[in-house]
């Protein structure tokens, strides 16, 4: 298969290119509009393969997405979270949970992460080609190297009038402890973020991958056993809002255009 | 550095610029502009693979899809020095609702090539990779013909016959079955997946000394 990490320095954020020689297919996973879709074009282009999926791991709300324009350019379908469908004024096609996309020999099984937001999943990658047991995780917002996602991002998810950031945190957690931490030890760990986004807290570490088995014994966060304190440790170590929050998410919802 | 609509395109071909198609080898052959070179992009080496193949003395018009790409090739091209009259507007869909022709290449698999060649068909084959990976591994019964000696010796083989193009996976083979469609081959049959698909199915190859 082929994977591969693009990431937008300044801003910390990750976005990931998979693709299936054999197949000629791609999907790109949270396509950056700092990178520009030329980027991502010409990873495809340059081996001859087709992008079929463009999939957000959850409504961004520190960066600008390209995704749709992506999708647009393609003719790719876009995947979202099916909990956005609330949140967004634009079309999308949704995931549920236990979902599995294809590329090629590449299969993406969806789990719905619900925390960081209410529509956030992580995206379980297998190379058919190589073993039926998952390689690794693509995590978004919910599980960083070091630090786990923050559960304050609140503009537009309001409009659901579910959740605070103290519901939140208890979701994240759930969804941390029970859908993460029991994968088997060997899946690799490819985040959203690394370094020093402030979609973070002060933990998140400048590696840009890691391991279930290390995050599982090494990251604070998640050496809480209950949803309180997991929540009051989040909390406390949080960085200021990422500038612009608000009208970032809002771009990214379809509420608002142009920046 | 201009979009290029499809009379102006026409145009430009007529005047004796030669159509370049930077697409995939499959989309390629599933249809393309008659008489265009195939070279598949690449944003680090698209100007020293066009080198191989292409005289700076000649024009270019370029085919490059999805449509944010086209300017992008164009930059790369005339970055390497070659004279680009520009790209076409809206890809090839663009050219077919004007009611222009296109024209296919057949496609086959190594399994198609194979099963030929078990029921003892004669198979005309050509080899497109360099002489070092020809003796390291071939298909019994290839000629090899590098994909940088196309234009000087392509015509020496016979046009008449059905040859299937080789190389290791389709980007030379697909570059060069482009330039021996204008040069007047119109049987030609393009394996995808190529050598190492051949290899990887666990297939015969003979291997120089």
């Amino acid at each position: 298969m082929i994977f591969k990490q693009i990431s937008y320095g300044p801003d910390g954020c990750a976005s990931y290119f998979l693709g299936c020689a054999k197949a000629k297919e791609a999907a790109v996973v949270d396509p950056l509009a700092s990178v520009g879709i030329e980027e991502y074009l010409m990873e495809a282009a340059e081996r001859g393969l087709a992008i079929t999926q463009v999939i957000e791991t959850h409504t961004h709300a520190d960066h600008l997405s390209c995704g749709r324009a992506l999708s647009e350019a393609t003719g790719a379908t876009y995947w979202l979270g099916e909990a956005a469908r609330p949140l967004v004024t634009y079309d999308f096609t949704g995931m549920h949970d236990g979902d599995e996309l294809r590329v090629g020999k590449v299969s993406i099984r969806v789990i719905a992460t619900p925390g960081h937001t209410p529509d956030s999943v992580c995206l379980l990658v297998t190379d058919q080609a190589r073993s039926a047991e998952p390689w690794f995780l693509l995590t978004g917002d919910t599980l960083f190297v070091g630090d786990v996602g923050r559960p304050d991002l609140l503009v537009g998810d309001r409009r659901l009038d579910v959740y605070d950031a103290k519901e939140r945190a208890g979701l994240l957690f759930q969804s941390l402890k029970e859908r993460l931490l029991t994968l088997p030890d060997h899946v690799e760990i490819y985040p959203g973020h690394f370094g020093g986004s402030a979609c973070g807290g002060v933990n998140m570490s400048g590696k840009a991958a890691s391991t279930i088995a290390f995050e599982r014994r090494f990251n604070l966060a998640l050496q809480h056993d209950d949803a309180e304190s997991f929540g009051q440790f989040v909390v406390a170590g949080l960085k200021p809002l990422p500038k612009n929050y608000a009208q970032i998410k809002r771009q990214n919802l379809g509420l608002k255009e142009d920046a | 550095m201009p979009a290029l609509e499809v009379s102006a395109f026409v145009a430009a071909i007529d005047r004796g610029a030669i159509p370049l198609d930077l697409r995939s080898p499959v989309q390629y052959a599933a249809a393309h502009i008659a008489c265009s070179v195939l070279l598949q992009f690449g944003r680090q080496d698209l100007g020293d693979r066009a080198e191989l193949y292409l005289d700076k003395s000649d024009p270019y018009v370029l085919l490059m899809e999805p449509a944010p790409l086209g300017p992008v090739a164009e930059k790369l091209l005339a970055g390497a020095g070659y004279q680009v009259a520009g790209y076409l507007q809206g890809g090839l869909k663009s050219w077919s609702e004007a009611g222009l022709p296109v024209r296919t290449m057949a496609t086959g698999t190594v399994q198609e090539l194979q099963s030929k060649l078990a029921a003892g068909e004669s198979v005309p084959l050509i080899d497109v990779r360099e002489d070092f990976e020809f003796d390291w591994a071939h298909i019994d019964g290839a000629v090899n013909l590098p994909h940088g000696e196309i234009w000087e010796r392509g015509a020496q083989l016979d046009h008449e016959r059905p040859w299937y193009v080789i190389c290791n996976d389709q980007v030379r083979s697909g570059a060069a079955a482009g330039m021996l469609e204008r040069l007047g081959f119109r049987q030609l049959t393009l394996v995808l997946g190529g050598t190492a698909a051949w290899l990887e199915a666990g297939y015969p190859v003979i291997k120089a000394g």
